[in-house]
């Protein structure tokens, strides 16, 4: 696969992904530097950061997952993180092998994001063989 | 210190509480009766270290994205969370996989244990 494939694999990626559920607001796919490769936000959507905010966003969370790792062999794989703030929920699932990392935001009012993830998100993720 | 040991008490799937400091020294810790801990302690203490690490570098944004409220950790074999207490101190919990509510444990249980202890937590 070149890199134009790449590309458009990854953009339609983003795109269904935010339309998979209605609380999904944006989405970005990030690679191992937390440098983020793709990302789309949902339709009418008033972002709450800046591109350039959500590029710093990418590289500290990736940052941070990195530091998780280490307890893995104890713990057991990660399957997600969640940050839940005051005005949004922000989540990161690392990706085949932790090459890539999808990072999305849900609205502040969505509770059920473990079944979102569990339900939506993570067969979305299982049918797409960029991430095999 | 009561916080430990009553968040414990909260849910059934809450298997092990930690209450750090922002230096992440743990300053109580409390394991469930019956369970076996994942962790040594001396990786607990490692844990609170980058939990608190990590704590410290989400708080960039807050002006455009609020304050964290809880950051949560699903894995393989439990799941993880950080709630701070105050600015100073934060209550760090394990749950089993059984808790697929946690957003309600968190937010509806602990946070509300939290909020009647905080004067106890000095800045």
């Amino acid at each position: 696969m070149n890199k134009d494939d790449d590309d458009v694999l990854f953009f339609t990626f983003v795109k269904k992904l935010v339309n998979l559920n209605k609380s999904i607001r944006w989405a970005g796919i990030a690679n191992q530097l937390g440098i983020i490769i793709k990302e789309t936000y949902r339709e009418g959507l008033r972002p709450l950061l800046t591109s350039e905010d959500n590029l710093e966003y990418a590289a500290n969370t990736i940052a941070r997952h990195k530091e998780r790792m280490k307890y893995e062999p104890k713990i057991g794989k990660l399957e997600y993180t969640l940050a839940k703030y005051e005005k949004v929920n922000r989540i990161m699932i690392p990706l085949n092998n932790d090459n890539n990392y999808l990072l999305f935001s849900l609205d502040v009012q969505e509770v059920d994001y473990d079944n979102i993830i569990k339900e939506n998100i993570i067969p979305f993720i299982e049918g797409k063989e960029v991430f095999e | 210190m009561h916080l430990a040991k009553n968040a414990l008490n909260l849910d059934s799937s809450i298997i092990w509480v930690g209450i750090t400091n922002r230096y992440a020294i743990l300053l109580n810790v409390e394991q469930k009766e019956g369970t076996t801990p994942f962790l040594t302690e001396e990786e607990n203490e490692e844990y609170a270290s980058h939990s608190i690490t990590r704590h410290k570098s989400r708080g960039k944004f807050e002006s455009k994205i609020g304050k964290l409220v809880y950051a949560f950790g699903s894995y393989n074999k439990i799941r993880r969370a950080t709630v701070p207490i105050n600015e100073e101190y934060y209550l760090l919990l394990t749950f089993n996989k059984e808790a697929t509510n946690a957003d309600q444990i968190i937010t509806k249980k602990v946070i509300s244990l939290t909020e009647k202890h905080k004067q106890k937590f000095v800045v």
